[in-house]
């Protein structure tokens, strides 16, 4: 593999000349492509092309396999530091486990299952500012600060998800990228202002463990009328909720594995180029890679790094340069004793303090057993959790946890931390669109750039998630087999 | 430096016994956030008779004044030079009867080199450079911030810097992008001069032009009053420390605010240990980035809340290093340089007194770059860097050591550094910084009108101390 003058001068002479030491790939032919990334999108790019008879080659920056798709397998029954569910509308990754010998196991009966104390749908407590709130406290609770006519309702997500779905002005979901639906690209915040929602509930029911955004001002109401629809439907058309046996990373490795050739882990991209009839990907390691197309599945962020000769399309750069993308830090607590059979409250809880929202997740043998509890971090919140180090942040979250609940003292050992931000290959997880963004961005996301492709769920248009990734795959080759 | 008995004591006790203390103190005004613009204005209230109290979540005084002292000549891990027109902040220094020395000549003694694409690129092969996207008349210009700025000086529509929240100004609340676009800059210029060691943002897209303008006019007058980059002997941060020597309150260190709830007769300020302060007012110079972490109730009004949330903080990460040997005299070039890689601008430090020595070399990494390191996690990054300047100098190979890092994105007492401005953001959310919320009053940097950095937040503390004592 050699160099021109021009590439060793733009992406680096070190490069150029380590090239010479490596050469992976001197002995055999170019491929036709070269798919960047081994998550969900850039392995089912990459099948589709092989399946097609186009030669690929996949290179991914970490040392493993799936991305966002990532199993804690040394926690009992392997939870996810990422993608989770595999729910009912989700096609393609339900067919293309099964193809690739992967039976999904339905979690759903063990997300509905409540502690014996429990029965409500929710499984969750309710706790703010430091103090659990009884249910049966809550309607009349000072800090309950739901509109009007909803002050019995719990707080958050599912509560403002069916408000949403009230007052959701799109007929088909797939409709938000229209032309007319323009008009809604604006905040969600003003949405809620209009159906007279005080500033205390939206800061209470959107801002407190935010889903998308990092408040209500920088989240578009067009994104939620598409995500709410689209989630909605996901529920109507098949209640599950799937996992993999040995967790989901499981997936995209079978997916890998299922490739004609081998995935070169441990190769971080630096730079692009592309030239007449080839382009050239750049790794910090020297090598280079050239092929005819290059489908790029890095996640927004990391995509900042990266050189491109030459520079992107005006808008496609201002794309990857501004959206933003959600920040997410788990930390994963193995409870040494159900403590919660002392004090009579569920383990799983939704806070304002930094234990943010805890999960409790059964996913041993034992389907009615309580395996660990997850306690997501969302926002600022992340941001927070990010700024400690990880042993800090663990004993934060646990010393939180104990001062509301004082019946897990000494109960709660932390199996692990993740933050999408601090990893350097996603550097946050999905991308989120902010007021005035979808009318503008998600296409410039999307289209292609000289002999570049893009995929991943940032370039989705239809699903999201799992799902999303599957979707910008397929789209990605498509668009590369009409070219090749 | 030498801590006063009481403040030591309050410090200590902090530090030793951080078990609740569920007494409430009583005081006329907390100050929360022992920087400069906490302490400064404790000190101008307690001038006036005022009883003080301050609480500081770090373990150290300080704030975004924090000197390396671990490393010769105390270089600077956050605000670094006194420029001529901080009138308040040199008042301040002498009033303390510190020592200012002024770096600008020590700047300037040697060059900087550039290195894009992998490489050193010798200057007299810069003009004709594939990698030189300089606009057409500027080939022989040196690319980034300079020259950027004197584009900006030369079509700043602004008359006076201070009009810049002015109402007129509105218009100028615009990307740096379209700007530049408008004075014929190819994607491929603004790239090179304005993305790369970035000033302000993370990109040009992201900025405000009218910032600039303010910015550079500011500038302008801080070397026409006198042509100096100064710093305190010792470090910087020993402003701060003297203020708070020079205090009758208490300092109360390690207190992490974690709620501020306000009644008809005061305000209860609540810390992460269970300890509570009540006072009549409360000052805040909390940075934007923390203050998100604080429990209000009831809560800020929605536009303060607003901009709280939603304006950016500057990300710069500095990597402090070591020389060995002086490798620059192998190779020709000089020890620093601007590239475009997570490294960023490496400048030269000399730090002692009595000599120009070069003490070591700071690089600093913005915005993207700062977020590449800040991925990597503090080790990896120091390791990166080294290795980056290794590939671009061989002769630097194994002759260099990491012995400083700060990541002020990461320092959950900061955020960031500087608060920033994304376009049309300054005229949304710039009457809410400086507002005060009840009995709240709010200083810091973020929140002045006609300074920046450290002179930012002296003015800053000035305003708010005067708006406390004409209602107490």
């Amino acid at each position: 593999m050699e160099t021109d003058r021009r590439t060793a001068l733009k992406l680096g002479s070190v490069a150029a000349a380590a090239t010479l030491a490596t050469g992976k790939a001197k002995a055999q032919a170019n491929p036709d492509v070269i798919v960047i990334g081994a998550g969900l999108s850039g392995l089912y790019s990459a099948m589709l092309l092989a399946e097609a008879g186009a030669t690929v080659q996949v290179i991914e920056g970490r040392d493993r396999l799936g991305g966002r798709l990532f199993s804690a397998r040394n926690v009992e029954g392997n939870p996810e530091w990422g993608g989770d569910s595999i729910l009912g509308g989700y096609g393609r990754m339900q067919d293309v486990s099964a193809n690739v010998g992967i039976e999904l196991v339905d979690h759903q009966s063990r997300r509905d299952l409540s502690p014996e104390a429990h029965k409500d749908p929710t499984n969750t407590e309710l706790a703010l500012q430091g103090k659990l709130i009884p249910r049966g406290d809550w309607p009349t609770h000072p800090l309950n600060k739901m509109p009007d006519g909803a002050k019995n309702r719990f707080p958050g997500r599912g509560f403002f998800q069916a408000v949403i779905g009230e007052n959701n002005p799109l007929e088909a979901f797939e409709d938000w990228l229209d032309a007319d639906s323009a008009q809604y690209d604006r905040s969600i915040y003003e949405v809620f202002k209009e159906i007279g929602w005080s500033d205390e509930a939206i800061d209470l029911n959107y801002n407190t463990n935010v889903q998308y955004g990092t408040s209500a001002r920088d989240i578009s109401s067009l994104m939620w009328f598409f995500t709410q629809a689209w989630f909605k439907l996901q529920g109507e058309l098949d209640r599950v909720a799937f996992k993999a046996p040995g967790g989901n990373q499981s997936i995209p490795e079978a997916m890998a594995a299922s490739l004609p050739g081998e995935v070169h882990l441990g190769k971080e991209v630096i730079g692009i180029r592309s030239e007449p009839g080839q382009a050239e990907v750049h790794c910090a390691d020297g090598s280079v890679y050239k092929a005819k197309r290059v489908i790029c599945s890095m996640p927004i962020p990391t995509m900042r790094w990266l050189k491109f000769d030459p520079l992107l399309p005006a808008l496609k750069a201002q794309a990857i340069a501004t959206v933003p993308v959600q920040k997410i830090t788990k930390i994963i607590l193995v409870p040494k004793k159900p403590f919660w059979e002392d004090d009579g409250y569920s383990p799983a809880m939704w806070t304002d303090t930094d234990c943010g929202e805890v999960r409790a997740l059964r996913e041993g043998e034992d389907a009615n057993r309580i395996t660990c509890l997850m306690a997501w971090g969302r926002g600022y919140l992340a941001d927070k959790l990010d700024s400690y180090s990880d042993e800090e942040a663990m004993a934060q979250v646990i010393a939180d946890y104990e001062r509301i609940r004082p019946a897990a003292k000494g109960q709660l050992e932390a199996a692990g931390i993740k933050s999408w931000q601090s990893d350097p290959f996603a550097a946050g997880d999905w991308a989120v669109w902010s007021p005035g963004t979808v009318t503008t961005m998600v296409k410039a996301l999307i289209d292609p750039a000289d002999r570049i492709h893009f995929c991943g769920e940032h370039t989705a248009t239809s699903n999201r998630g799992m799902e999303g990734a599957m979707e910008s795959g397929e789209r990605a080759a498509f668009e590369v087999l009409d070219l090749i | 430096m030498k801590l006063s008995r009481r403040t030591f004591v309050a410090a200590s006790a902090a530090l030793v016994a951080s078990r609740p203390l569920h007494a409430k103190t009583e005081a006329d005004v907390i100050v929360i956030g022992a920087g400069l613009s906490g302490l400064y204005a404790a000190r101008l209230l307690a001038d006036e008779g005022v009883k003080v109290v301050m609480v500081e979540g770090r373990g150290r005084l300080g704030g975004r004044l924090e000197s390396y002292r671990h490393l010769e000549g105390a270089p600077e891990a956050g605000g670094d030079s006194i420029l001529g027109g901080y009138g308040r902040v040199r008042d301040l220094a002498d009033q303390l009867g510190l020592t200012v020395l002024n770096h600008r000549p020590r700047g300037r003694l040697s060059k900087t080199e550039i290195a894009l694409g992998g490489s050193v690129i010798p200057r007299d092969q810069w003009p004709d450079h594939p990698l030189n996207y300089m606009p057409t008349e500027s080939k022989a210009a040196f690319p980034g911030r300079r020259f950027f700025e004197s584009v900006v000086a030369a079509n700043n529509p602004l008359e006076a810097f201070e009009s810049w929240a002015d109402p007129e100004s509105k218009k100028y609340d615009r990307s740096v992008h379209a700007f530049l676009r408008e004075q014929g800059w190819s994607p491929d210029t603004i790239n090179l001069n304005y993305n790369t060691n970035i000033g302000r943002g993370t990109s040009a897209h992201d900025c405000s032009i009218l910032t600039w303008f303010f910015r550079i006019g500011w500038d302008k007058v801080q070397t026409d009053i006198e042509n100096v980059a100064l710093k305190v002997v010792g470090g910087n941060q020993t402003i701060p420390e003297r203020i708070a020597v020079e205090l009758p309150g208490d300092v109360h260190l390690n207190k992490v605010v974690s709620a501020i709830h306000q009644d008809a007769a005061g305000v209860n300020v609540i810390c992460e240990d269970g300890s509570t302060f009540r006072a009549k007012r409360v000052i805040n110079s909390t940075p934007l980035p923390p203050l998100r972490w604080v429990n209000f109730d009831p809560l800020l009004p929605a536009e303060k809340a607003a901009a709280i949330n939603m304006l950016p903080s500057m990300k710069i990460n500095k990597v402090f290093l070591t020389a060995s040997e002086p490798f620059w005299d192998d190779d020709g070039f000089g020890p620093g340089m601007w590239t475009d890689t997570p490294m960023g601008q490496v400048a030269v430090l000399r730090q002692l007194e009595n000599s120009t020595a070069v003490t070591g070399l700071i690089c600093r990494s913005r915005g993207i770059m700062a977020e590449k390191l800040d991925a990597l996690g503090p080790k990896a990054a120091q390791a990166l860097v080294i290795s980056e300047y290794e590939k671009l100098r061989p002769a630097a190979k194994g002759k260099l050591k990491a012995v400083g890092y700060k990541s002020w994105a990461k320092d959950r007492f900061a955020g960031g550094t500087w608060m920033e401005w994304h376009p049309g953001q300054v005229h949304q959310f710039q009457p809410h910084l400086a507002s005060a919320a009840g009995r709240i009053h709010f200083c810091g940097e973020h929140t002045a009108q006609s300074n920046r950095g450290m002179e930012a937040a002296a003015e800053s503390a000035e305003r708010c101390a005067f708006e406390v004592l004409d209602v107490l």
